[in-house]
């Protein structure tokens, strides 16, 4: 929500001189309004440059076809297409160009992006279910959302393979190497994906907030907890609404959840029964965030911890997809 | 920050240069999407209701945006407006034989540790939940200039581009509509 200052700033042409207050409370509920949707992770950078590259069969550069200053509007759209044409023709030959030399370029340098080079790291991890070893559908499910994972991210020329040998299940991951930040952000990609919120007591108890990254036992926070449950777990989540962001105010990365279906009314009604109590979100038994109930809290929200870029959008991949039916742990 | 307010000369003179990169090599888009995408995405939200289309139609908007660039000529029409036109006659030509609709729900972001005093809350609350009833119910010109006004972040002389209406008819609609608001609200 804006202050009056920047509100005043921002829709100083609305507003006048002499803001009415009536007129200022009705726009700061339009701007509360229309700046609420966050966008989820399709609208990342890496899949429009996927998707363009797939349509234009070329990276870069683009090439100044016309000088005209053309806005794309309807009365113009055949003259558009007629380009579109032209550029296709030209596209096709850059193709070919880039063929010949592609090969040659991609292994003499890194690519312009990651999810253009090829996979350059292998990785292998054992499979389990229940300690058992995983029957082929769930194997064949984890490797469906497995690769849904690395296309959010962008990094769709991942390669995922069951392997099974000896009695025992193997997925094997062909990748491109990723920087150090994004290196942490792996192992939340190679997570099961089990998403819980906890109530871990009152703030004003020793141990209620909890360390991002520390492992989370339920035993401690059983008397908050009813029958050991969580109080919300994947199920009650919209997977299309886990998306990362940018806080502008303080620079950090986020991941925006919201609630679906009946979920929506029993988490407000959880938050208020609970002003006072630290809330704990855990990904597979580890603390991403734990923080203090202020307020009922509507049906959205976001999990604020100490990301990277990397990290959120790695988190936002995970929940999305959905949780793996299998544990994978390090070959 | 979020202005709406023309750019000033220096953050022109970035943007066209960004503009210009982003012309000779598309890596170089990358900052001018991020300082788009999220405004079209908002926007394109409030025509089509929900998540799943306007992250569609903003893929959509971005391609055509990125097919278009080697013609667009950062001196004529400002970049923002350029944009949003794309993304007013995309959604225009997926949504003519639809009926369109505009979510105004109570969406907003609400980080887990908020400091809001709950009864001041729920008053706010409703207060939002009656607006976006009344916005429903506007005429849906008067919607989509809110969108671009509220959601796209634009000026009312870069709406007029994005319209193909005068500055002034602009500015007049906007301020009509939200007296129009103000009265329903009272």
């Amino acid at each position: 929500m804006k202050d009056q200052h920047e509100l005043q700033t921002t829709y100083a042409d609305l507003l006048g001189e002499t803001p009415d207050p009536t007129l200022t409370q009705l726009i700061q509920h339009i701007d509360t309004l229309s700046h609420g949707p966050q966008a989820p992770s399709s609208c990342s950078w890496q899949t429009i440059k996927s998707l363009h590259t797939a349509q234009s069969g070329k990276l870069h550069p683009l090439h100044d076809l016309t000088h005209t200053n053309a806005v794309i509007s309807p009365p113009r759209q055949n003259r558009t297409r007629h380009w579109m044409r032209v550029g296709s023709g030209l596209a096709a030959a850059v193709l070919l160009l880039g063929i010949l030399v592609g090969s040659l370029l991609f292994s003499a340098h890194a690519g312009p992006f990651q999810v253009f080079q090829q996979p350059n790291r292998h990785i292998t991890l054992v499979a389990s279910q229940h300690g058992r070893v995983p029957t082929p559908q769930a194997l064949e499910q984890a490797q469906t959302i497995l690769l849904n994972r690395f296309q959010h991210i962008g990094l769709t020329n991942t390669q995922v393979h069951v392997i099974t040998t000896h009695g025992q299940a193997r997925i094997s991951l062909d990748l491109v190497s990723l920087s150090g930040n994004e290196q942490q952000a792996l192992s939340t990609l190679l997570a099961t994906g089990i998403l819980q919120v906890w109530d871990t007591g009152p703030a004003t108890d020793l141990g209620s907030l909890l360390q991002p990254g520390v492992t989370f036992h339920l035993t401690d926070y059983t008397q908050y907890n009813p029958g050991g449950k969580s109080g919300f777990a994947n199920q009650d989540f919209n997977p299309n609404a886990f998306s990362a962001s940018k806080d502008p105010q303080s620079g950090t990365y986020r991941v925006n959840f919201a609630l679906q279906g009946s979920a929506i009314t029993h988490f407000q009604n959880y938050t208020a029964a609970r002003i006072g109590d630290v809330l704990t979100i855990t990904l597979d038994d580890t603390v991403i965030t734990s923080a203090v109930i202020q307020s009922p809290i509507p049906g959205s929200g976001a999990i604020v911890g100490n990301f990277t870029q990397a990290q959120a959008n790695a988190l936002a991949a995970t929940l999305a997809s959905g949780v793996l039916p299998i544990r994978l742990t390090p070959a | 920050m979020i202005h709406s307010h023309s750019l000033t000369t220096e953050q022109m003179l970035e943007e066209t240069s960004l503009i210009e990169a982003a012309q000779r090599d598309l890596t170089a888009f990358e900052p001018l999407y991020h300082r788009y995408m999220l405004r079209i995405y908002r926007y394109l939200f409030l025509r089509v209701g929900n998540p799943e289309d306007a992250a569609d139609l903003t893929q959509q908007v971005f391609l055509k945006a990125l097919g278009s660039l080697p013609t667009y000529r950062p001196r004529g029409i400002p970049f923002a407006a350029w944009l949003f036109r794309i993304a007013h006659y995309t959604i225009s030509d997926v949504y003519r034989q639809k009926k369109t609709t505009i979510s105004w729900e109570v969406l907003s972001h609400h980080p887990l540790v908020a400091e809001v005093n709950p009864e001041l809350f729920v008053i706010h609350q409703e207060q939002l939940a009656q607006l976006a009833g009344l916005l429903v119910r506007l005429d849906p010109y008067k919607r989509e200039l809110l969108a671009l006004r509220f959601s796209g972040e634009l000026s009312t002389s870069e709406i007029a581009l994005v319209v193909d209406k005068s500055q002034a008819a602009v500015k007049k609609q906007l301020t009509r509509t939200l007296q129009q608001l103000k009265e329903h609200m009272a």
